[in-house]
This record gives C-alpha cells, structure tokens and sequence, in this order.
C-alpha cells in the first residue's frame, strides 16, 4: 500500500553564494495527509518558499537539493526527469503563487489560459468553453461568460487570483501548494479567496499547504500548521495546539507581535533580526534573539521532538514556553 | 518583497576591489601615455623629417616600426601621434557627457514641454547618420583639432541624454524622490545631486565606448582630410597616406591602426570597470 | 479648547485620465479617477489619526494632499491656522519643516548612492539646522534615537536590512523636527516580526517627541495598535469615524463591519461576520447616490441616489450611512 498524501523527508536545499553556500532548507520534514490543510508559516529567509519549489521541481538554479526526498503518493520526485515531472505537476501537484499579474500570460484571453489548463482530451471547442466557464463560476467570477474575452490587466487583483485558481483547479490536482496566494490583495478579498479555497479543498478532497506569513490567515484557515525559521521546521502542530500554547519561543514571538483589533495590550516584538543564510552551522538558529536560550542551546544538532499529541518543536525547553497570547516575553513557568 | 537579497542579514562592508578589467585597461592607457610622453627619450628620430633615402623600410632594429613613404620612422609618429589622438578623444566627450547628461536628466524629471523640446532636437539629430552630420560640420567649418571637437560637440550628447533621460525617468518614481520633495529639496538638488548620480552609470559605460568611437571618427576624417591636417602624425592620416602602399609597406598603415586597435581596447576596458566600479558598496 | 493642529475641509483630488486624439476631437468629457472626493476631519494636537482603507480608497492621496506633494483640486488644509493649499512652493518651504513623511517601501525609500550619514547632513543642511560644527553630532543622536548606532552613519542604505532602512527614514523625518508625521503604510512592507518592533518605535517618539500623526494603513490591526482617532475611507469618501476604542466597538457602518469581519484574527472572533460580495467600483465611473450601494447587505432605496453625508450618532462618532444602526 503506497502511502498517500505527500511526504517531505529531510528536504535540504543549497544555494551557491560568492559568498558561501546558503542552506535555505535544512532538513525538513513534513507530511500531508490527502483531503487536509497545512500551513507553512515563516517569514523572509525561513525557506517557506524554497521548500515548495523544491517540492514541484521548480528551484532556480543554481539552487538546488542536496538531501533528503519528496514522495507523493509513494514515488520518490527526487530522481525524476523533467518530462516525468511534467506529468506529475498540474495534475498531481499544483502551485499558485502570490502575484497573479506576473503569473498570467497578459496577451492572451482568459478563456484560452483556462482551457489550456483543461485535460488534453480533445473535446469540441464549445464543450471545452463549458467546462472554462464552469470552472469560471466555481472559483467565483461572477459573470463569467462576459470575461472569457478579457485580458488580464483588465481584470483586478482578487478576479486575477481567482482565474489562477481556476487555471490550477481545472486538473483537479491531488496536492495544492500556495505560497503566499491572497498577500497581495485587500482583506475582504482575502477574506473571500481564502473562503473559496477552503470550499474547494472540502468539494475536491485536496490536500492543501498554504505558505503565508499571516498567522491570522493560519487560524481561520488549516488545520495543521508547520513553523519555519531559518530553514528549518522549529514547530509542527494542530493549529488550535499551536495557538493554545506554543511550544518553540519563535512561535511564541509571532503570535506576540500580532497586533489585533479586539485587543491593545502592548507587543512584544522579537529583537534583533533573522540570521545571515550563509554559514549557518549547528546549534539553535533562534538563540541569539531567545529570551530563554542558554549554553546547552548553542551547540550540536537539535531535533525536532514531541512534545505532545502531533505537536512536534525544536525547542531544548518546550516545556517552559508559555501560554496563550501573553504581553510580555514568551517564558512562563510550566 | 521575498528576494534573496532582501532575505540576507546585512553584508559586512566589502572594501572596493579595483576590477582586473579597470586594472588592464588603465594601465594599458599608462603605458600609452607614458610612452606619448617619453617619446623624446624612446625615439630619437623627429616624427616630421624626411628621409627619401629610406623610403618604406621593414620593421627592423632600427625602425621598430618601419618607415614610411616619406622616410619617417612609424613608431616616432606612432608615439607622437598618440597625444594628437587621445588629447582629441578625451575632450571631444567631455562636452557631450556633461551637456547630455544634464539635458537628459531635467528633461526626464519636468517632462512637459521642456522633455518634448530635448528629445525633438534628439530626434532631429537622430534623423542624420552620425558621421555624415559630422562631416558636413566639418567640412562648413573648415578642417582642424577645434572644428572636430566643435563637430562631435553637436551631435554626440543625444546618447548620453537618452541614456540618463531613461534612468532618471524611471527613478523619479521611487520614494526616496516624493520623500526628498517632501523635505522641501529644491528640483535642481533633487534632479543634479541625487537622480543624476545614480542615472550616471549607464551613461560612464557608454563613455568609454564613445570614446573609441570619437577616435574612430578623428581618424575618419583624417582620412578624407577634413581633420588634422598633414604632416601631423595622426593616426587616421597615417592610415589614409599608408594605404597607398599596403601592398609594398604594409606597416605604415597598419602599425597606426594596430595603436588605434590598441586604444580601443584599453577603453572598453575600462569602461566595463567603471561599471563594476561605480557599484557603491550594498547595490 | 485649543484649535486642533490640522483641519481639513471638503478635500477633492482627481486625476484627469489620457484621452486618445479621437475621443478629444469628438470632445467626450475627460475622464477622470476621482481619488478624494470630499473629506473633511480636524487631528488636534498630540493625537493619532488613523486612516484606513483598501486599495484605490484614496487614503495614500489624501495622505500626499496634506503634504502638498500634489495640489488638491478643491478644499481647505489649515495647518495651525493657515490654510496650506492656498500657498505656492516658496511660502510652502517653512511648513515643510513641520510636517514630514515616512513611507512604505523601506528599499526605494533612500538614495542608494548616499551614505545614511550624508543623508541626514544634506537634509541638516538644506534646512539649515544647527552650524556645520554641530551637525555631525545631531546625526549621531537622530541615529540612536531610531535604535541604530552612530558608526552606521557610514553604511550606505544597501548595507541595511528592510526594518534598518525603515528606521532610517524615520530618522530622517524627524531631523527637521516635525510636529506633525503623515506615516502612509510604513510597516506593510516588513516581516510581521519587525513590524512590531517599528510600530513600538514609533509609539516611543510619538510619546517622546508630542508628535501628531496621520497613521495610513490598509491593516485595521496595525491602525488599532497605533491611533487614537480612526477614519474609515471608500472610494475617496470618508464612510465612518470615530474614537478608536468605540470605532472597534460599536462599528456602524456596513463596510466598517464588513473589514472587521474580513480580518484573519489570531484570536476567537468577537463580533457577527458582514459579508459583502463583489469588488469595490470604480473610481472613475464612482456609483451614484452612496458609493458602497452595489456591495452593501443593509441597502435600501434611498441609497442608489441619495450621497450619505457624515453625521454624528453618538458623541466624536460620525457615520455616512442611510441605515447606520444606532
């Protein structure tokens, strides 16, 4: 029996630098289960990105992996030759990115990039418009006849993410990866972009990674969430575990600089600022910016463990990170 | 926003490495310019006497370089020449670098009527070819050093004004522009002081290469005796009286154009440098 | 009760749109985007205005009005008593010292070619504050109060990271000693990590400092953390505003409620959820009667040809709306 879903086993990816190697993933490792959604949170640098281009094979070189495995549904994509990949991308695995405007072809229609993302089973020319508009109205465009002729600088933001939806659902894909996909929009577009696609994923049985960097979007939307800093996954849980009590002080730090409306206690931002990708060597990448790291931290390698019920952390003291949302340092007695 | 620059913790400050190319071409300029200079010493032959008892001679140890029809030693005239030329060269850019520059950046920055004037005159010097221009001025003016530089004056500044003009056209969006209006910079400062400089790269580039061109054209017009006029050792007049004897004393033309050869490279050189050169420390 | 330090009155700034020769020959009216329509609102000294709205609102227009980096088209900016859109460029120069600007893009936001250092010297200069003697020490003590250090004066923008150069601008802002500071998405462009450390600087020299602000975000929780006063825009009009702790409390208007509802919350959600649908219009062919018609839950007939005017519904609150709920 293939294991289902889609599995990353100690990805690593290296960057030659002409100042050094950049290790912009370091041993990730993460899974995800058919039907569920996840969320890859971190913030610039923390390999977010990476991992998912790694993923579908899409690293600029010279990036590239150096360790580790991808398995979907029980194949290894490591060893894969372009031509293999090409099968396995769209159908398999999609990705959609954060700007649609640079994602979209912007001399060709709308319909013709929608039906060029349909299965490549010839069907006559209006059965094919059928489906596009289907599709159209599945990702809600309203009116989605009248913008099969558009072009995509005519179409706003929220209508152009949409139609990349529209473009990635049309292979029904088992796996979605979208990285940082509602960013770039207003938040009642967000709002709506985030509600489609968490309809879609429960319509279609998708398995969905979300990368963002908005821990807010995280809570209203998956249901597994993967903390990233500096390369690596430093906490893996359920999202209300994760939000509950936190147990790696990085994720403390976040949800601490999260300002929120309902709330105006103070923040309290982490110091310092993220570590410089080239040389990064053993030892807590979060030390130096830690209210609660000592000598132990700063040395050999350390694992992600559990710390509870399918909530993982690489933190040596996840026993003493504290509770939710408190003003003031993440450290807190057990 | 998620660019790998923007995700690297600040570099250390680099000291500025001189480039090998900038390195190459500059001293290949050096050397040029110091044999120009201790040509008296080097050579003791006078570039202007005639010896028609040694007409056409082969490079040998006592003419490096040959003689030519009129029995001057190549090399002696090679070496003087070399001031003649790159003296013209050197001056001839200076005009239309800073005159283009500074037309291109104020008319990318007020746009209006002031960008329409400029680029019409662009486009009116555009209309005629480059050399042709510079001949008919030339040839309106009579021959000499001052014409050509006059000549190449005109028309040459229309690059560098576009060249600037698209720098700064694009660069007067960016913040740090609306911030300086803000603190109440004056136009002249915000374009001259800030937008200018940082529009300068593309334009120095194509300063060395527009140098080589200038040589080019000075020896052109040598050659159909618009330009410095004989018995000068100016290279393209060299070119031009050698070529009447490539067959029986290749080396009195083609000595002068291996120098101009010569020149050209060393500029391009250092025009590439300049490039990497002019990268200030973080960009 | 002392005159508020900025009064703004029915405010208006359109830009005219291209016309092709054609349309201008068969004389078509020009089209235009009508980016502020409209506002009016007094800051008074010491106080947080929070302008907040999304894309093509206007805000950041409004924001560039105030300044006078653009001329508005219509309406008063009496800054302490004088009235800002009635002066020309060299009677603009004094004012400009008083109030100043930090912007969004941390990386277009300084001239790459200049060192932070000569920067904040230049600016010194320009204004001539100080004696040339004493300036280099004025800049060591604008760096510091920003949380860099004096020796980054030599380090040239690229030198610094996305936060580093947001404090430089900021530095920048206060050489000339403002009193008031117009802040147009200063930390939308940083990590969320950073983002809280800017927003925490700029408490502290507003406290520090008595600075006014005009605090322009899209992020309603941003604006929260930071304003005293909030002023929800749409499509060049100011639709709701009100006291910050009653704005988030007791919203009024649909589309106020509406942004509220649509923020991803960290935290359990306290208020009911408005929805609305469809995306805003546009602001060149702007609705007629209340611009937010086409998308509002609550709307009634009123509302397709009647303009709401802002009206108070309860002590500092104002509502542009038919059918504010009380």
């Amino acid at each position: 029996m293939t294991e289902p879903g889609l599995v990353v086993d100690g990805l690593t990816v290296e960057i030659p630098t002409s100042r050094g190697v950049v290790r912009a993933v370091r041993g990730v490792t993460l899974s995800v289960a058919p039907g569920e959604a996840m969320a890859l949170v971190g913030e610039s640098g923390s390999g977010k990105s990476m991992t998912c281009r790694a993923i579908v094979g899409l690293l600029h070189p010279p990036a590239r992996i150096t360790a580790g495995a991808v398995r979907f549904q029980g194949r290894d994509l490591a060893g894969l030759s372009e031509p293999e990949f090409e099968r396995i991308r769209g159908t398999g695995i999609a990705m959609v990115f954060q700007d649609p405007m640079s994602a979209l072809n912007p001399v060709l229609t709308i319909e013709r990039q929608v039906a060029e993302a349909l299965p490549a089973a010839s069907s006559p020319p209006r059965e094919r418009r059928r489906q596009v508009v289907a599709l159209l109205r599945q990702v809600g465009i309203a009116d989605a006849e009248r913008r099969l002729r558009a072009y995509p600088h005519q179409l706003s933001g929220g209508q152009r993410q949409r139609v990349m939806l529209a473009i990635v659902l049309a292979r029904r894909p088992a796996v979605l990866l979208a990285d940082e996909p509602t960013t770039a929009l207003d938040v009642t577009i967000q709002a709506q972009i985030l509600k489609e696609l968490r309809r879609l994923q429960a319509q279609l049985a998708m398995s969905l990674v979300l990368v963002t960097h908005d821990l807010g979007v995280v809570r209203q939307t998956v249901q597994r969430v993967a903390v990233m800093y500096a390369g690596q996954v430093v906490e893996l849980a359920p999202t209300a575990a994760l939000f509950a009590r936190p147990r790696h002080p990085y994720t403390a730090g976040l949800i601490n600089s999260v300002p929120s409306v309902d709330r105006r206690a103070a923040l309290a931002p982490i110091p310092g600022t993220p570590p410089d990708p080239v040389g990064l060597g053993d030892g807590c990448a979060f030390a130096p910016r830690c209210p609660i790291a000592s000598a132990e931290c700063l040395r050999g390698e350390i694992p992600l463990r559990a710390v509870a019920d399918g909530h993982w952390s690489r933190c040596l003291k996840a026993h003493v990170v504290g509770g939710a949302r408190v003003a003031g340092t993440a450290a807190q007695g057990s | 926003m998620t660019t790998l620059a923007g995700e690297l913790a600040p570099p250390r400050a680099a000291r500025t490495r001189v480039p090998t190319g900038l390195a190459a071409g500059a001293t290949m300029l050096l050397a040029l310019l110091g044999a120009s200079a201790l040509a008296p010493v080097l050579t003791s032959y006078d570039p202007y006497a005639q010896n028609l008892n040694a007409m056409l001679l082969p490079p040998s140890a006592a003419h490096w370089f040959g003689t030519d029809n009129y029995g001057r030693d190549v090399f002696t005239r090679v070496l003087y020449g070399a001031a003649i030329d790159l003296r013209i060269a050197v001056l001839a850019v200076v005009f239309p670098f800073v005159f283009g520059a500074v037309a291109g950046a104020v008319a990318g920055y007020l746009g209006g009527w002031v960008d329409a004037a400029v680029m019409r005159a662009v486009d009116v010097i555009t209309a005629v070819p480059f050399m042709v221009l510079v001949i008919a001025i030339v040839a309106f003016l009579g021959p000499g050093e001052l014409n050509i530089l006059v000549a190449i004056g005109v028309v040459d500044w229309i690059v560098f004004a576009r060249l600037v003009r698209g720098e700064v056209l694009r660069d007067k969006h960016l913040e740090y522009v609306t911030a300086l209006r803000a603190l109440g910079f004056s136009r002249a400062r915000i374009v001259l002081r800030h937008l200018l400089p940082n529009a300068l790269p593309p334009a120095a580039v194509f300063l060395a290469s527009d140098i080589v061109l200038v040589i080019l054209t000075t020896s052109a017009l040598g050659f159909l005796g618009l330009g410095v006029r004989p018995p000068a050792p100016e290279w393209g007049l060299m070119i031009s009286e050698g070529r009447a004897f490539i067959y029986t004393g290749w080396w009195a033309a083609a000595m002068p154009g291996f120098a101009c050869m010569y020149a050209g490279i060393a500029f391009i050189l250092v025009g590439d440098g300049l490039a990497d050169l002019l990268r200030v420390r973080g960009q | 009760m002392p005159e508020p330090l900025l009064r703004v009155r029915n405010l208006a700034k359109s830009f005219p749109l291209p016309r092709s020769p054609l349309d201008a020959v068969r004389r078509c009216p020009c089209e235009a985007v009508h980016a502020v329509d409209g506002v009016s609102f007094d800051v008074a000294r010491g106080r947080t205005l929070g302008l907040v709205g999304e894309s093509g609102c206007g805000k950041s227009t409004l924001g560039r009005c105030l300044l006078r980096l653009y001329r508005p088209d219509a309406g008063e900016v009496w800054f302490d008593g004088v009235d800002l859109v009635r002066l020309e460029e060299p009677d603009l120069r004094p004012y400009r010292k008083r109030m100043q600007v930090v912007l969004q893009d941390p990386y277009s936001s300084l001239d790459p070619r200049q060192t932070v250092g000569s920067a904040l010297l230049e600016v010194l200069g320009v204004h001539g504050i100080g004696s040339p003697a004493d300036r280099p020490e004025r800049v060591a003590r604008l760096l510091t109060q920003v949380g860099l250090r004096p020796p980054d004066a030599r380090k040239y923008p690229g030198e610094f990271s996305g936060g580093q150069r947001q404090r430089v601008s900021i530095a920048r802002a206060l050489a000339v000693g403002p009193e008031l500071l117009v802040a147009d998405e200063p930390v939308s462009a940083l990590d969320v990590s950073i983002q809280a450390q800017i927003l925490d600087l700029l408490l502290e020299l507003r406290r520090s400092l008595g600075l006014t602000m005009i605090f322009i975000s899209h992020d309603l929780r941003v604006v929260r953390y930071l304003s005293d006063d909030v002023a929800v825009m749409y499509l060049g009009k100011v639709v709701e505003h009100a006291p910050a702790p009653e704005l988030f409390a007791r919203p009024r208007h649909p589309y106020t409620l509406a942004l509220l509802s649509a923020i991803p919350e960290v935290d359990e959600p306290v208020r009911p959820t408005v929805e609305i649908l469809g995306e805003p219009s546009s602001a060149v062919h702007v609705p007629p009667g209340c611009r937010f018609h086409p998308r509002c839950p609550w709307k009634v007939e009123r509302c397709l040809h009647e303009v709401p005017q802002l009206r108070e519904v309860a002590p500092g609150h104002r509502v542009a709306c038919h059918e504010a709920r009380a």
